[in-house]
């Protein structure tokens, strides 16, 4: 354990446990506007209808190249699927009575399902790498090569970089999208960039954290940042500090103790900070109510 | 959820005055909220529009942004269609329609009126900042600015989301309610501050609900119930007729009496 956490457990631990952090690191920020815009469990609806594109995307892959499992072709699977998860909430918040977390739960619940009857069916296939694919359901970190942890650092960056660029015009739509669409910002334009934030942090953290978890490096990251500051900058950071330091301590344990899922690990440990937050932290209390109406004069 | 914000894009269209409506309707879910509303805002006019509740005076100041779908009719701000021009109109929301326990102090609220000046990808320099401070000093609100919104009164959320309108420096302002549950002390605040406003020629619509202050705080009126009952000069059209019909003969001649109509 103690060599995991020096990153000196081999070679493979130590690319797996940067892999895992600077995804911890991208996701805390993209969750604090997430979850600022009242749009954090859309993650959820999006993790979960990713599973039915990793069994596509393995089963065309397989067709094709006689190979299955190739974690690029599994991501852009992953990708697709969770894009179409999100609007098929969209579509249902739009056009039916369903109200958001409604619509989350019946395109969650329904893909999920899809996913699960596909990965059964692999499984019954005469062919090699199947039996890695439900992985993704609570991450693996260890099998992660190179290659798959410059991916992931890329992703991480890019995440990074176009936050701190457009973090007044995301800061803007999260607190009060009616008064930028009344100054002329593209409000659905800049949700729909939000919304893509989002779906590359999901389809980025399958190979760490697991689809199933991964809502949990965008939401208890940045509620625990929330205890902290009244600064939305200060929150962003803390949120990177803390997604950085639960994955990689979540990491660490899982190739410490081998038989430990990465994505359980981590989570743990972003909750445990989150547990040892809210007794000590500034904000914890409940507030008054300041936005109550005074009495009428 | 947040409220759809659907973009209404159209040609421009000619038209005179800081805010032009014509025929203008919108309509939810197949009932009409507002109906075949005609109105040209006088330049420089303090204008309230007025109504009972569910008459439409938040539809008729979303729809002359351009902010809801018009379902019939067109609108005009500044001259040009609200697309092109609204970014150079300060808007006030009604304030329940945020989230105040939203990460932020006065000052970043008021500083975002200026992200339009500041454009794409800038960040808030200090420069903006002190905008934004001289914005809220206009408010009486200096000594908050780095306070959190959450920990402000009711009243001083409004001034501060005034106080964003006002660092826009636009020509035109829309305002959603902003006396709706004010203390004295801020509705004081607000409407000296909304007559510094028309001194300096700007034109302003108040959406507001109390009659019993209307006619002190507006020159001219709009009084809707859903469609147009009257506009023009305050003191022409706050009459008993109109404001029986407006309100469906639901105000008693006690309540006409005190207005003094």
């Amino acid at each position: 354990m103690l060599d995991a956490l020096l990153l000196s457990s081999g070679y493979n631990a130590a690319v797996a446990m940067i892999g895992a952090t600077l995804l911890g690191i991208a996701a805390g920020p993209v969750g604090v506007f997430m979850l600022l815009r009242r749009r954090a469990l859309l993650a959820d609806a999006a993790s979960h209808a990713t599973l039915p594109g990793i069994v596509l995307a393995f089963l065309v892959n397989l067709w094709l190249t006689g190979e299955g499992r190739s974690l690029p072709v599994l991501l852009v699977g992953a990708g697709a699927a969770a894009a179409l998860g999100v609007l098929a909430v969209q579509a249902l918040q739009a056009n039916s009575r369903l109200s958001g977390p409604t619509a989350i739960a019946v395109v969650l619940s329904g893909a999920f399902g899809l996913g699960v009857m596909g990965l059964s069916y692999v499984q019954t296939l005469p062919v090699a790498g199947q039996a890695g694919l439900d992985q993704f359901l609570v991450g693996q970190t260890a099998g992660m090569r190179l290659a798959d942890a410059y991916l992931i650092a890329g992703v991480a960056a890019v995440l990074v970089i176009v936050i701190a660029l457009l973090f007044k015009e995301l800061r803007l739509i999260a607190f009060d999208p009616e008064f930028a669409a009344a100054a002329g910002w593209p409000v659905q334009r800049l949700d729909l960039l939000a919304n893509g934030l989002l779906l590359a942090t999901v389809v980025v953290g399958l190979t760490s954290v697991g689809l199933v978890l991964i809502v949990a490096m965008l939401i208890i990251p940045a509620v625990t940042a929330r205890l902290w500051t009244q600064k939305l900058g200060r929150m962003a950071l803390l949120a990177a500090a803390f997604g950085g330091v639960s994955a990689y301590l979540g990491a660490a344990a899982s190739a410490g103790i081998h038989h430990l899922p990465t994505g359980a690990t981590i989570v743990l440990a972003a909750a445990a900070l989150f547990a040892v937050s809210l007794p000590i932290a500034p904000l914890s209390r409940p507030k008054r109510a300041p936005t109550a109406l005074e009495p009428p004069v | 959820m947040s409220p759809q914000i659907h973009l209404v894009d159209r040609a421009p269209i000619p038209a005179q005055g800081p805010l032009v409506a014509h025929g203008l309707s919108v309509v939810y879910d197949g009932k009409p909220a507002l109906w075949n509303v005609d109105f040209a805002a006088p330049a420089g006019a303090l204008v309230g529009v007025i109504g009972p509740n569910g008459a439409g005076k938040s539809s008729f100041i979303k729809a002359a942004l351009g902010l809801v779908p018009w379902a019939s009719g067109w609108a005009t701000l500044l001259g040009e269609a609200p697309s092109k021009s609204r970014a150079r109109v300060g808007y006030v929301p009604q304030r329940a329609s945020v989230d105040w326990d939203f990460p932020a102090s006065a000052l970043d609220v008021v500083a975002m009126g200026l992200y339009r000046k500041l454009g794409w990808l800038r960040p808030v320099n200090r420069r903006s900042k002190d905008q934004a401070r001289a914005s809220l000093e206009r408010v009486g609100m200096a000594d908050f600015a780095d306070r959190p919104i959450g920990q402000l009164s009711g009243g001083q959320q409004q001034r501060v989301f005034l106080a964003r309108a006002l660092a826009q420096d636009a020509d035109l302002y829309l305002m959603d309610e902003p006396f709706a549950g004010v203390d004295a002390a801020s509705e004081q605040v607000l409407i000296s501050a909304l007559r510094d406003l028309q001194a300096d020629g700007k034109t302003v619509l108040v959406v507001h609900h109390d009659l019993q202050t209307a006619p002190d705080y507006f020159d001219h009126a709009l009084i809707l119930a859903t469609r147009a009952v009257a506009s023009g000069p305050m003191a022409d059209v706050f009459t008993a007729e109109t404001l029986q019909e407006a309100y469906g003969g639901r105000l008693a001649p006690s309540q006409l009496a005190a207005l003094a109509v």
